[in-house]
């Protein structure tokens, strides 16, 4: 005489068990929901700053090459102590001679002329008069 | 079961909501346009070289962004390695000076400006960029004339700050006159 069991039907998942599966598929559902709204909110913060037109770290807007390998012309630092003579005075005017003709270099920064009509190609306004119907 | 499922729809029901929202306020200025009129030589001409007026404007807003770099990079180095030493400098020897402080402070102003300038305009820029030329024209024309204006109170901007570097310096001539009538070296 075997001490065997009749086979049992493979028991069903219970309740418990169910309500389980269904709480991890929501909580990932909800995790992924709120990643996707907080990096909707953070990219929007980030373009609505304006951070974006100031980061030169996105794509299209790199560095070139020649930038990055160019280092920095000059180090000097005036002493923010110590006494105030004439020849201090005249090292500190030759100096920030010198480093103001690194502005001094780039010639009418953001001029008109790159976003004039002429630049674009399109023909000068007619003379002012009665405005033509926009269609 | 049931009650759960409704649970669920509705939290999806309330993040859909909340994201339109969200992304109908970022996206409402586009379409806040005024068109202004133009004439059919100048729409002709806008249609027609639109992919070329396309290409220069998105060189042009890579050609600024290295402006603003340099420009920011040699305000903040004149400021921090110059301006604001010899100003401290002056005060731990008891002789501040308050035409240097002033001058100092419309610089960091200007600064301030010039960088709150900049993101307008480039804001501006790449809303221009993103107008169809070729099927609007005069909404293009439009923000190009706005995008100009823009770009010209930045450029007078620079201006003001290389002139306050100037007169910064000026100030700096005359306190070295000024010492010089006490004592040399």
């Amino acid at each position: 005489m075997s001490d065997e069991k009749p086979a049992e039907k493979p028991a069903e998942k219970p309740a418990e068990a169910h309500r389980g599966d269904h709480n991890l598929f929501i909580l990932g559902i909800i995790s992924i929901v709120i990643a996707i709204v907080t990096t909707v909110v953070s990219l929007i913060i980030y373009h609505k700053s304006g951070d974006i037109y100031l980061d030169r770290s996105r794509p299209g807007f790199l560095p070139d090459e020649e930038e990055v390998t160019t280092k920095p012309e000059t180090t000097y630092s005036f002493p923010s102590s110590g006494t105030l003579t004439d020849g201090v005075l005249d090292d500190y005017i030759l100096h920030f001679e010198e480093a103001i003709e690194i502005i001094d270099d780039l010639h009418s920064p953001f001029s008109e002329t790159p976003l004039s009509d002429e630049s674009l190609g399109i023909p000068a306004a007619p003379a002012e008069g009665p405005a033509e119907s926009a269609e | 079961m049931v009650k759960n499922h409704t649970y669920f729809g509705r939290s999806v029901f309330i993040t859909m909501i909340f994201l339109t929202a969200i992304l109908s306020a970022a996206a409402s200025p586009l379409f806040s346009e005024k068109v202004t009129a133009l004439s059919d030589d100048q729409r002709g001409a806008i249609e027609q070289n639109c992919a070329t007026t396309k290409q220069s404007l998105k060189q042009l807003q890579k050609t600024d962004a290295r402006t603003r770099s340099y420009l920011g990079s040699a305000y903040e180095g004149l400021l921090v390695n110059y301006i604001t030493p010899l100003d401290l400098r002056l005060i731990n020897a008891g002789q501040p000076n308050a035409n240097l402080t002033t001058i100092h402070s419309n610089i960091i102003t200007t600064r301030q400006r010039f960088v709150a300038e900049y993101t307008t305009y480039s804001q501006s820029l790449e809303e221009l960029l993103s107008i169809d030329c070729y099927n609007h024209p005069d909404e293009f024309y439009n923000k190009l004339v706005e995008t100009r204006q823009k770009r010209a109170e930045l450029s007078s901007t620079t201006t003001n700050i290389r002139n306050l570097f100037s007169e910064h310096l000026t100030a700096v001539r005359r306190l070295k006159s000024s010492l010089g009538g006490d004592k040399n070296e």
